[in-house]
């Protein structure tokens, strides 16, 4: 097993002694750290004659196994007029039974067991994963292999499937930031793009249990999956494990490639969708550049100080703590798939919702133009660099990202290295960064609120202002 | 209690053997990783600390409880213990400042005229000159404190510490302060946790409140659920506080004032009010001998009396009806008694055969057989401070007549009664009763969560390990009898909320 060591130094400031005779509390600074010293075993990573690669790690502290199957394939490879069939293939899986077990027989085992199984599809792979005591690993293995290789997708629970599918996005629909949200990747990515695209009742109406069928006996293939262990797992079980998942074989009909994105408008606009309420939501932004290149680090600490670093960001600060706009606003790159997208995110009442929008517009200009102070900088690099350990604290969570960064292209070492390159980042970086990466002129604002409170206001950004009715 | 679980394994004929669930295996595990694991020491002022040592990884996550939750405000106050919870980030006498003896006298302006702007606001045919020229000689007032103070400085100290999950919750019974840290931070807690529980103060007051205004028209006036929640508990609470919301209502929100938020604090904010409770990779030499230091120098004082209006029995139906462009929802809701009334336990096994998972009677019924649902749930109130609810909540499949799911949902729960729960329901919810449980212990933070609300809720938390095992003995009998006893319609509070009714020509086509 690959040990790693990580060594995180905190310079040790002047030291401090008899504090408990003090009256006064130490001035924070001044406690001394004595450096974090820590062994983190990397994964297990093993490659089967099927294909797929198996990433395992121990996890000792409680008697459980945890196991996720990622396939690379999602809604980009829904067949041609078959849009929503990786997600309701994915969504029927867990429920709709086995070949041997009807779908009443296998839910009464896994209650029975207390196993649990989900699944799901994005628009470039889909996952399903497994969780259940140590003890029952036998039966759950038994269950969760059966029911990847050979989901019965039964008739009935295929409409319950649709149903579900068709409430989840209706019920989401309610909350004005998901319909804010929703427009701005279809602005961003083009209205028919797997990543900005939600099947519609009628989609789903069409699509058959053949389709269901076709696609799982296309793409449920070891050759494009990824598989991650995790638990408290002694030898014989671990053989277990890797017998079941031994035995599935074939190969996909290919992997889910996602296009590049196809807006209709790729400059200035306002998308105004007309609901009632007392409060709007606005997302703004524009496409970024691919989730790994050569200024991935320094965008990560540009997110850091601008939006997404806790209460004490540019945006946080200014539209939450001092003009007290909104309980929350973050802003930041994140890594999407096929691009990183620049976006920030706010809800406020409606006579702050030009002002917030113009104060957000400022920040990112002051980012772009001027370098962020020493100390800042210093802030940014260090709270990454302390808080480094947690992306270790729970496995699971670690192995998703370390997927995550597989299929978006990150190297392999690209944690191993992280800090390294973190501390490597300048003012200059981060300015030169954020004047490549954002460009004033392509962002887009999507607002969701009364457009007969709004859309007067909004002309006063002097762009385009777009009402479209809401989706409810 | 042996007897009673061998009266109970004959009734079910020897079932939980095959399914290799051993009679009392929760109290095993309880005590394999809680019960044995655990140590405890109060202060001399009376602060209760709870320690697990779990070394897998150099981090430890540290829940601070204060025993006051929106209960305890007073009449006209709602949102007072929220609305500190959020002071309670703005730093200190010696965090957030450049120097507090210059900043002092300007942040009592801002006090006194945020007071005064307060009052004329809500001044019935108040002059609006009046309002406009005391807004400005306030904003100026701001604007001069501003100049004194460090935003958010409290955060920066954490966050470049390493600081994980920073964050605050208030309930109805407590209010919680909670963070993960690396390991080698954990006397930097002690000294910040310390500082904010003795000498918070309460900058940018009027900012906080802009913002909690903003949180509640995020998550209740703009948000269809929330606001039947609202409408809801407002209905099946007549008297007791529990039917007020945590984040108070906005007439109230509104009327706050800094003095308000100081008397809470001064009030609850006590030693022997406060339970910590601390997991990670820590030595309880060191835990101790640090919270002695910096905890240790909290006066010792009283906790609160406190005097809070029972809920009177229910004597009639209650129903709310909510119109809201939305997907139709159902809440149904009954009066029951809290842990440790042994009635709680056979109500908790009551939920779970009626709504918790796909072989629940519920799902079953409105989800598989009749369609008329897309999603139940049924949980029993269990370890709260006052009596709670028993409660039923149906997302409807679009176009339904609720009538008919309010009467599929009755018979369920009558059926209770009439068909005693088979040997599989009575497994699988104790086999849920130990995954849960072993769930429940995966990360630091939800861990230490856990251990300070039981032992606040149940005055010790190693009682979670009886409340437990008691669940675990739950007969069928007991099911039916409570069933019987609590479910009946006088005692009943419904909530609907469904789309108003459109005349078909004016509906609008959605987007997708």
């Amino acid at each position: 097993m690959k040990h790693l060591i990580w060594i995180i130094l905190v310079v040790a400031m002047a030291s401090w002694t008899g504090m408990a005779r003090e009256p006064e509390l130490p001035d924070p600074d001044s406690i001394q750290f004595f450096p974090l010293k820590f062994d983190f075993s990397a994964p297990e990573i093993t490659r089967l004659e099927s294909g797929a690669e198996v990433y395992f790690f121990e996890q000792r502290t409680t008697p459980t196994v945890w196991i996720l199957v990622e396939i690379d394939v999602g809604a980009a490879s829904d067949p041609e007029g078959r849009f929503g069939c990786a997600e309701l293939t994915a969504e029927t899986l867990r429920r709709g039974g086995t070949e041997s077990r009807t779908p009443e027989e296998v839910d009464e085992i896994m209650e029975l067991r207390g196993i649990s199984i989900s699944a799901a599809a994005e628009a470039d792979h889909s996952q399903i994963v497994m969780s259940c005591l140590t003890s029952d690993l036998d039966a759950a293995i038994d269950l969760f292999m059966d029911m990847v290789l050979n989901p019965r997708f039964d008739e009935r629970r295929i409409d319950v499937s649709r149903t579900l599918m068709m409430n989840r996005i209706r019920r989401m629909q309610e909350y004005p930031f998901f319909e804010a949200s929703m427009q701005f990747q279809k602005a961003l990515f083009g209205a028919n793009h797997p990543a900005a695209r939600m099947p519609s009742e009628a989609d789903l109406g069409g699509l058959s249990r053949d389709d269901l069928m076709a696609f799982h006996h296309s793409y449920y293939k070891p050759d494009i999956a990824r598989i991650g262990i995790v638990g408290n797992l002694n030898d014989v079980m671990r053989k277990k494990i890797e017998t079941a998942i031994g035995g599935w074989t074939g190969t996909a009909t290919g992997r889910s490639l996602v296009p590049e994105p196809s807006p209709a408008v790729t400059g200035n606009r306002v998308i105004l969708i007309d609901k009632p309420g007392t409060q709007a939501a606005f997302v703004l932004g524009h496409l970024g550049p691919k989730p790994y290149h050569a200024r991935t680090h320094a965008l990560s600490v540009f997110s850091e100080i601008f939006g997404s670093g806790g209460m004490s960001t540019r945006l946080m600060n200014v539209i939450r703590t001092q003009k007290g706009y909104a309980y929350t606003v973050s802003g930041g790159f994140s890594p999407r798939i096929p691009n990183t997208v620049f976006e920030v995110d706010c809800q406020t009442k409606l006579a702050s919702v030009r002002d917030a929008i113009q104060t957000t517009l400022q920040i990112i200009d002051q980012m772009r133009t001027q370098p962020v102070s020493s100390g800042e900088l210093k802030q940014a690099r260090e709270s990454i660099q302390s808080s480094f350990v947690f992306n270790f604290e729970r496995r699971k969570h670690l192995v998703q990202r370390l997927f995550d960064y597989d299929r978006k292209g990150f190297p392999r070492d690209y944690l191993e290295e992280y800090l390294d390159a973190i501390r490597g980042i300048s003012e200059t970086d981060l300015m030169v960064a954020a004047s490549e990466c954002i460009d004033p002129a392509k962002i887009q604002v999507v607002v969701v609120g009364p457009a007969s409170d709004l859309q007067e206001d909004l002309k006063a950004l002097g762009w385009p202002v777009e009402v479209i009715p809401a989706a409810r | 209690m042996k007897n009673r679980l061998m009266m109970a394994m004959l009734l079910l004929g020897g079932l939980l053997g095959s399914t290799g669930i051993q009679a009392s295996e929760i109290r095993g595990l309880f005590d394999e990783y809680l019960s044995r694991k655990v140590e405890e020491f109060t202060l001399d002022n009376g602060m209760k600390f709870l320690f697990l040592k779990r070394p897998d990884i150099p981090v430890f996550s540290a829940v601070i409880l204060v025993k006051a939750g929106s209960v305890d405000e007073p009449q006209g106050k709602t949102g007072v213990a929220h609305v500190f919870e959020h002071m309670a980030f703005k730093g200190t006498t010696t965090v957030g400042t450049k120097d507090f003896r210059k900043e002092k006298p300007l942040l009592e302006q801002v006090e006194k005229l945020g007071r005064l702007l307060t009052t004329l606001k809500r001044t019935r045919n108040a002059d609006p000159d009046k309002i406009a020229a005391l807004q400005t000689s306030f904003d100026e007032a701001r604007a001069k404190h501003q100049e004194w103070m460090i935003d958010n400085e409290f955060d920066v100290i954490y966050q470049k510490n390493g600081a994980n999950f920073l964050n605050a919750g208030t309930g109805q019974d407590q209010t919680s302060y909670m963070i993960s840290l690396p390991k080698n931070r954990f006397e930097l807690w002690a000294r910040m946790e310390t500082d904010r529980l003795m000498n918070p103060v309460f900058r940018q007051f009027y900012n906080e409140r802009d913002v909690i205004m903003e949180e509640r028209r995020m998550g209740t006036d703009n948000n269809p659920s929330g606001q039947l929640w609202e409408e809801f508990a407002g209905a099946a609470y007549l008297a007791h506080p529990y039917g007020d919301p945590v984040i108070g209502w906005m007439d109230d929100i509104e009327g706050l004032t800094v003095e308000d938020a100081r008397l809470f604090h001064g009030k609850y904010y006590v030693a022997s009010n406060i339970v910590v409770a601390i997991v990670g990779d820590l030595m309880l030499r060191d835990v101790r001998q640090i919270a002695e230091t910096y905890f240790g120098r909290l006066p010792n004082r009283p906790a609160p009396e406190r005097a809070i209006t029972a809920e009177p029995v229910q004597l009639a139906e209650r129903t709310v009806r909510l119109e809201r462009d939305a997907q139709p929802t159902i809440m149904m809701g009954w009066h029951i008694p809290n842990y440790p009334s042994i009635d709680n336990c056979a109500l908790q096994v009551a939920a779970d055969i009626l709504g918790k998972g796909r072989t629940s009677r519920l799902y079953k019924r409105l989800v598989l057989q009749d369609r008329l649902a897309v999603q139940v749930s049924a949980g029993a109130d269990s370890l709260n401070r006052y009596p709670g609810l028993f409660l039923i909540d149906v997302d409807l499949q679009s176009g339904v007549n609720e009538q008919a799911v309010i009467a599929a949902v009755m018979e369920e729960i009558r059926g209770l009664t009439t068909v005693p729960p088979t040997e599989f329901e009575i497994s699988k919810v104790k086999k849920s009763l130990v995954v849960d449980f072993i769930n429940s212990l995966d990360a630091n933070l939800w861990l230490a969560m856990r251990l300070a609300v039981f032992d606040h809720l149940l005055g010790d938390w190693r009682k979670i390990g009886d409340y437990m095992e008691q669940i675990e003995d739950v007969t069928p009998e007991a099911i039916a009898a409570v069933a019987g006893k609590y479910f009946n319609d006088s005692g009943r509070t419904i909530g609907i909320l469904k789309p108003p009714v459109k005349p078909v020509e004016t509906q609008v086509e959605g987007g997708e």
